[in-house]
């Protein structure tokens, strides 16, 4: 049960995973797993695809669903994807405005078997590229729920984006550009010194020093900072 | 109160926006001499149509603006780190998920004062930031990168938030710039609604008003 399992844990795993996993599908499925949710949806938004004229979208709800949604254009009328890629904010489904096209769909999804409620983290890369990122599930006290993962999803749902555009473009992780800052909190680190230490040392707030290493930690695409200060070392960017 | 715009609802709340935008251009051109962009009385630029989410202050009407800041992810691109990497490349590099940009914060201190609110500009502003921070938690923010005048530091501060200053810039207007890195916990919004005396209700208000909008319905 996911209740005696830390939220750390889960994380980490889901991370590693991510990285591991053959694909983006294999990747949202075995999250699914992890977090004991009904489906995951991976959706790129439609105006940054120029290269390739298919949809992307990656997805662990039932091809029979899937078949029957593309082929009514469900799309062009589903609430999450058509207001969805207009927000920003990481969205509850019921904040979603319900248009009269949107009944019928919701309630043929509904006989199909689907429903829950929803959650869906809005991803916007530098680049500007857009993508949306959907956990659906079923589980009670739900908002709850959520509120107890929903960092850690949102930063697992920009890896699944980071790997959905390394399938789609084979962009390879280049070696990150670390600013000083970030090197010099990863080097005190590397010295076994915790975020007050590393604070205390470079004169800037916990708080600050914390943002630095998660900045660098996810630069570097690792779930936490023992991992970021391996592969630091390994690239060579600090040297303790 | 406090609302946030996104833009499936630019249309329905265009006439706030357009308030915002032509305040923006009496602050940022006018008063404080910034070279930004200004079309049609109104300062808009390129990180205005990449669908930043707008915080809005104004009346219960929804009607009169008295004060507004736009913000964006820092995972995406945005106007601190393209405009202050220029001027100081080491300072603003902050980028993760949870780490989000607030520019162009502003306040109406006419409309504050035509509506008889009795709110001085430094309470003004710092409800704003506390606003802000409150809806940041809501969406697991955890830190506000933001600029603001030297002065406002100690305005914010007594308010009780919690600022890392990252740097700080000339050439921008009459004062230089300062960037800074806001914390968004529960205890800094907790202690930022003591300092204020902003009460429970205030609060639970803004909150609602994030998600208060008409026609919602109950998804499937």
């Amino acid at each position: 049960m996911i209740d005696s399992l830390s939220p750390v844990y889960l994380f980490e795993k889901s991370h590693s995973q991510i990285e591991q996993a053959e694909s983006v599908e294999a990747a949202l499925a075995l999250m699914r797993e992890n977090y004991e949710l009904d489906n995951l949806t991976y959706h790129l938004s439609q105006t940054v695809i120029s290269k390739v004229d298919s949809l992307y979208v990656r997805t662990t709800y039932p091809a029979a669903w899937v078949g029957r949604y593309l082929m009514r254009n469900y799309m062009a009328i589903d609430p999450v994807v058509v207001e969805g890629f207009e927000r920003s904010l990481p969205f509850f489904w019921e904040e979603l405005r319900i248009t009269e096209a949107a009944v019928n769909f919701l309630q043929d999804a509904k006989d199909h078997g689907l429903g829950g409620n929803g959650y869906s983290v809005p991803v916007t890369d530098k680049f500007a590229r857009r993508a949306l990122v959907s956990f659906n599930g079923s589980k009670e006290n739900w908002r709850e729920f959520v509120a107890n993962f929903r960092n850690d999803w949102i930063e697992l749902s920009h890896r699944i984006h980071a790997k959905a555009m390394r399938e789609l473009y084979g962009e390879d992780d280049p070696v990150p550009v670390l600013s000083p800052r970030e090197l010099e909190c990863l080097h005190w680190s590397a010295l076994g010194k915790d975020h007050k230490a590393v604070a205390i040392i470079l004169g800037i707030s916990e708080h600050t020093a914390r943002d630095y290493l998660k900045s660098a930690r996810i630069k570097l695409g690792c779930a936490n900072i023992a991992q970021a200060i391996a592969k630091a070392l390994k690239l060579r960017v600090i040297s303790p | 109160m406090f609302i946030t715009v996104q833009a499936h609802q630019f249309s329905a709340y265009s006439h706030l926006l357009d308030q915002y935008f032509k305040l923006r251009k009496k602050v940022f051109a006018d008063h404080l001499g910034w070279a930004v962009p200004v079309e049609d009385g109104k300062e808009t630029d390129r990180y205005d149509r990449l669908k930043p989410v707008y915080l809005l202050w104004c009346d219960e009407n929804l009607q009169t603006l008295f004060g507004g800041v736009r913000f964006m992810p820092t995972t995406g691109p945005t106007l601190l780190y393209d405009v202050f990497r220029k001027t100081f490349p080491n300072a603003v590099e902050l980028r993760a998920p949870g780490i989000w940009e607030a520019t162009r914060l502003c306040i109406d201190e006419d409309a504050i004062q035509q509506h008889e609110l009795k709110i001085t500009a430094a309470r003004a502003f710092s409800l704003m930031i506390l606003a802000l921070s409150e809806c940041g938690l809501e969406h697991g923010i955890h830190t506000l990168i933001s600029n603001y005048e030297p002065q406002m530091a100690r305005v914010y501060r007594r308010a009780g938030a919690c600022i890392q200053e990252l740097g700080r810039a000339d050439g921008f207007g009459r004062l230089p710039v300062c960037c800074g890195a806001f914390e968004v916990t529960t205890e800094v919004c907790q202690f930022m609604r003591e300092t204020l005396g902003v009460d429970e209700s205030f609060y639970r208000t803004s909150t609602q008003t994030w998600f208060a909008q008409p026609l919602m319905l109950e998804a499937a």
